[in-house]
């Protein structure tokens, strides 16, 4: 994406402001920035414009001086771009490129998290028994302006909060944070026991970027193979969510010593079904409950088996996984 | 047990070839995998079942990746035999 995904100018409104996430928007929950953009190249070329001159008039030097000079190149760029291929082409070629690259929503969605979520979050992966709740994810519904400019394009729909309103979203700054922590502390523990090598950094961060891929892989064949369903929760970015969970118990598990025998075997199993049941939990009761439910009762066979999948991918698979790489 | 990425990318690409290669006509249809054992009365031949599903990612594969593994082979087997 060439284009800052951080702001956004709309002039659906008829009130020219340039968006970004330093706006408290009334509705609690910051609308999904990708959509505006698609209805940009339909809108006449003078009301983008002056969208752009306004917040510099209004003196909004808050958001930084450089945002609307980007979104004013990005104006031009797309102009020109559109008055080259055709304004409806180039609709369908943003589209086509959303679906390529495979995002059901903005990356920075996915990163929008607080510390109090941070906390309940890892409180939720070590201990998933406490937390009897639901563990649906609560839907999104965007204001009725979106609703109105986005009518038009099917692209990627995105409905549910962001993870700093809602406990139960993935993200992906945990599995970030948990994959550098993780290689860092394996390291120092080598540094520690006297057969540190600057080279090992890599192989473990190739060997872990491996096996999540191959985690991946699997997930995505078998969540494909065996449901029918257009919720979000199976696109890629969220399964590299789920799958990066697990770094969390990894890095805990390698705290344990190893002296002796049974801590390192108990703590280990208990984390990896602790694991296994967030893991679980999260993904099934996120599966069927997609945007647009009409049919409220699935077939049993595919729930039947849904949940033998994951169930068998959740602890099986994951318990192998993770004392491959612990 | 450390596997890098270069041996996920020869696992994988392994296993593509591995669905490329199987026939329609010999192999398929004897295990029941064929196309025309799909009948789905939707137009349009939407798959909703397991199996419909298995025989759509085969077709699929083996349409879209058959030419291009023939580079990607070659390219794997010239770099195996050059530089070990």
């Amino acid at each position: 994406m060439s284009y800052n995904p951080y702001a956004y100018a709309s002039g659906n409104n008829g009130a020219p402001e340039v968006h970004d996430r330093a706006t408290k928007v009334s509705g609690g929950a910051v609308p999904p920035p990708a959509q505006p953009f698609q209805g940009n190249p339909i809108q006449p070329q003078f009301q983008n414009q002056y969208a752009q001159q306004q917040p510099q008039a209004q003196g909004q030097q808050a958001f930084g001086f450089q945002d609307p000079r980007n979104t004013m190149a990005f104006q031009i760029g797309q102009s020109a771009f559109s008055n080259f291929i055709g304004q409806e082409n180039f609709n369908q070629f943003q589209q086509t490129v959303s679906k390529a690259t495979g995002d059901s929503s903005t990356l920075s969605h996915y990163f929008q998290v607080s510390t109090s979520y941070v906390l309940l979050k890892l409180k939720q992966i070590l201990i998933p028994f406490v937390n009897k709740k639901n563990w649906q994810r609560i839907p999104d519904n965007g204001p009725s302006s979106d609703s109105a400019g986005s009518a038009a394009n099917s692209g990627p729909t995105f409905q549910f909060l962001p993870p700093k309103d809602d406990v139960n979203c993935p993200d992906l700054y945990i599995p970030i944070m948990g994959l550098v922590t993780y290689i860092l502390i394996w390291n120092t523990q080598q540094g520690l026991a006297g057969s540190f090598n600057p080279e090992n950094l890599y192989y473990k961060l190739s060997s872990i970027l491996a096996f999540m891929g191959l985690d991946l892989f699997i997930l995505k064949l078998g969540l494909y193979l065996l449901v029918n369903t257009t919720s979000p929760v199976t696109s890629l970015t969220e399964l590299t969510c789920f799958v990066g969970y697990k770094f969390v118990p990894l890095t805990l598990a390698l705290f344990v010593p190893g002296k002796p025998l049974y801590l390192p075997l108990m703590v280990k199993s208990y984390l990896f079904v602790a694991f296994g049941t967030f893991l679980l939990r999260s993904v099934k009761f996120n599966l069927f409950s997609g945007p647009s439910d009409d049919m409220s009762h699935f077939p049993e066979l595919t729930v039947k088996k849904c949940n033998y999948f994951l169930f068998l991918y959740g602890f099986v698979w994951q318990t192998i996984l993770m004392w491959l790489m612990g | 047990m450390i596997f890098g990425l270069g041996r996920l990318f020869y696992v994988i690409l392994l296993l593509i070839n591995a669905v490329a290669v199987l026939s329609e006509e010999r192999f398929l249809r004897r295990i029941g995998l064929g196309r025309s054992s799909n009948e789905q009365p939707v137009f349009g031949q939407e798959g909703n079942t397991t199996k419909s599903k298995v025989i759509q990612l085969i077709g699929a594969i083996q349409t879209l990746l058959r030419i291009p593994l023939i580079g990607i082979n070659i390219l794997v087997i010239g770099y195996e035999l050059l530089l070990g």
